[in-house]
């Protein structure tokens, strides 16, 4: 904002710092940051190792969670006994069939389909539970490449299970690489085609076919995923339809410029004609 | 009224007696075929047809203008979306947009040009110093056209770029706050800005237009096209008549131009950026190409000299023909000393638009990769290893 040299007093003060808030608005979500200073954290004096990990965590670093939030208790109160005192909710460590509950205040969807799937027994020690393959503290971002090194040391090489796991991978990195490929297209053709953004909610809702298929690899089902796969690759095909329309109407531009230059040209043959006659 | 015998069999010949009877209709269309039909110059060629691509383009303008008008909303909350809606919704509208702005383009580079054969054949020489300095004016009012529309479709880049270029008013001494306040209509670029912009670009410039251009037609008529002879010698009569033959190479222009104007406007439509936003600066700033000279100028000297450079060169233009260059000579080879001073300068804003176009870039040039400074001087980017990168 820009101030007059003439203009003194508060004034200008307080625009000047009403932009600086502003800015500051704008520009503080653009990176999540851990909420609090883990030296702050109470509990990870005593049980630093957990503390050391957890700070690797997705958790953590993006500044969502803290002990508490799966352990109950008070994590900033530096007296032991007032931490864990009734009615702060401390349950100290939660019993294997209760993970997927705690888990799931939160990721509902994911526990939903973990519910469903081959890993659900609860009270089976042989099953996984959320943490067997995301870590307990230092939670690890759910990918690909998770899959890839979660699977194997529980399931043998070339085992039905695993060979069905790998079938829902594939189909997963292959969706992924089909969006990111109509993305790139949908963005270049944007420039051109202002139309092109009607083919944006199709591709919103291929998005959230995606992540629900991520989810839906919870319950290790591959109708579960297939279904929603086929959702993914409908609304990918709208968005292939917008990006035809967009190929048909570049091709009827080109097709009007032919007719336009011939147009063009067959005017200055008569042109030409005219003058060689006037001249003449 | 008293009609000849057999006049029914000609309607319009009844309309035309009706006028003739009313004011000298056939006395003013005699005077008008006698100026149409003056005799060019031998010299006159291909390059004498501009004037009327450039009239066939500012035709184009107000029409597409007009067209545009009609759903443009001129305030700072309803502009973006007006222009979104125009070229998404309304049949043609983009390609409406797409020829206003590609026209915008166009007029600048037929009017550089056009004023460049002028120049070349000393057509600003007496008695013809009117309708140079007309010709002039109507540059400066081109110029002003695309630093107003440039603005309207409220979008990022149209928004920063106003916040730039009226900045530098600002510096020049006495008038320059003064002149940025009425520019802007306040302390910042806002809603009084677009609307100041608005009437300027759809009422007051137009108008200004049509009247000039009428007036620089008149001239032109009424002097007939120069020749290349001495100021002091008699002008040469006879060559072929403007009517019919010249306008048919007029035409023949006019197609060709028309036809370069649709093909960029249908094959390459400019694009609608995000919605402007005071508080997000976006990175890469420029101005039009034609505004980029007086921009990079603005980087190597102090700010109060450089603002007033382009309104001193369009004074330089108009002093051309007073003051200048006025010996009786019109032909180009007798008038080396000013043709070189003029293609110096030609070269120099040249080289300024190139450098203020490479400014802030990295490019690959002849196999090494250079980021290009500030100032438009090119560094050679290095690799970690240490190595000029190459592609």
């Amino acid at each position: 904002m820009r101030t007059n040299p003439r203009q003194t007093g508060i004034k200008p003060l307080m625009c000047w710092w009403t932009s600086v808030c502003l800015v500051l608005l704008c520009t503080g979500t653009a990176e999540a940051v851990p909420a609090v200073d883990l030296d702050d954290v109470a509990c990870a004096l005593c049980h630093y190792e957990q503390g050391e990990a957890f700070a690797q965590s997705i958790h953590f670093n993006d500044g969502l969670l803290l002990c508490n939030d799966c352990h109950g208790g008070l994590p900033l109160e530096a007296d032991n006994e007032l931490a864990k005192a009734p009615g702060t909710g401390f349950i100290g460590k939660p019993q294997r069939p209760d993970i997927v509950r705690v888990c799931g205040t939160c990721h509902i969807a994911a526990a939903r389909f973990f519910a469903q799937g081959a890993h659900a027994d609860l009270y089976n020690p042989q099953t996984p539970t959320c943490i067997t393959c995301h870590s307990n503290h230092d939670v690890r971002a759910a990918s690909l490449a998770l899959m890839d090194s979660t699977c194997s040391p529980c399931h043998e090489t070339k085992s039905a299970a695993l060979m069905s796991g790998l079938a829902i991978r594939l189909d997963l990195q292959k969706a992924r690489v089909q969006l990111a490929a109509i993305l790139t297209i949908v963005d270049s053709l944007a420039t051109q085609n202002p139309h092109m953004t009607a083919a944006q909610p199709f591709i919103t809702a291929a998005q959230v076919a995606l992540t629900e298929t991520d989810l839906s690899t919870h319950a290790w089902s591959a109708s579960l995923a297939q279904k929603s796969l086929s959702a993914f690759d409908r609304e990918l095909e709208g968005a292939r339809a917008h990006i035809a329309q967009h190929e048909e109407a570049v091709h009827r531009r080109h097709l009007a410029v032919a007719f336009i230059w011939a147009f063009i040209a067959v005017n200055l043959v008569v042109l030409w004609v005219k003058r060689r006659q006037l001249l003449s | 009224m008293r009609l000849r015998p057999g006049v029914w069999k000609r309607p319009l010949a009844v309309v035309w007696q009706w006028l003739d009877d009313r004011f000298p209709a056939s006395q003013l269309a005699q005077i008008l075929r006698a100026n149409l039909t003056k005799p060019v110059p031998a010299h006159v060629n291909w390059s004498f047809t501009l004037g009327s691509a450039l009239m066939a383009l500012l035709s184009v303008q107000l029409l597409t203008g007009a067209l545009l008008m009609i759903y443009y909303k001129p305030s700072a909350t309803e502009a973006y979306a007006s222009v979104e809606r125009l070229i998404t919704d309304i049949p043609l509208g983009w390609l409406m947009r797409s020829m206003h702005s590609w026209g915008s383009h166009l007029i600048i580079i037929v009017a550089l040009l056009h004023m460049a054969r002028v120049f070349a054949y000393g057509g600003y020489k007496r008695p013809r110093e009117v309708t140079w300095i007309i010709g002039v004016a109507l540059f400066a009012i081109i110029l002003i056209f695309g630093f107003t529309g440039y603005l309207l479709p409220w979008d990022q880049v149209a928004y920063w770029g106003t916040v730039v270029a009226t900045e530098a008013p600002a510096s020049m001494p006495v008038l320059g706050p003064a002149i940025q306040q009425f520019m802007i209509g306040g302390t910042e670029v806002a809603d009084p800005t677009l609307g100041r912009f608005f009437v300027i670009h759809v009422f007051v410039l137009p108008l200004a237009l049509l009247g000039m251009v009428s007036l620089h037609l008149f001239l032109i008529r009424y002097q007939g096209i120069s020749p290349l002879t001495r100021t002091d010698e008699p002008e040469p009569a006879g060559g072929e008549p403007f009517y019919p033959n010249h306008t048919l190479k007029d035409l023949t222009t006019v197609y060709l131009v028309l036809g370069v104007l649709l093909t960029f406007a249908l094959l390459l439509p400019p694009d609608l950026g995000d919605r402007a936003n005071p508080l997000i600066t976006p990175l890469g700033i420029k101005p039009e190409w034609y505004f980029l000279p007086a921009y990079q100028l603005l980087k190597y000297v102090p700010e109060v000299v450089g603002v007033q450079a382009p309104p001193l060169l369009l004074l330089l233009l108009v002093a051309l023909p007073l003051v200048i260059d006025i010996s009786p000579e019109r032909h180009p080879r007798r008038r080396s000393r000013v043709m070189f001073g003029m293609m110096a300068i030609a070269a120099l804003v040249t080289l300024l638009g190139v450098l203020g176009h490479l400014s802030e870039t990295t490019r690959t040039i002849m196999g090494s990769t250079y980021h290009f400074d500030m100032q438009g001087m090119p560094h050679a980017v290095e690799s970690s290893t240490g190595d000029v990168v190459a592609p």
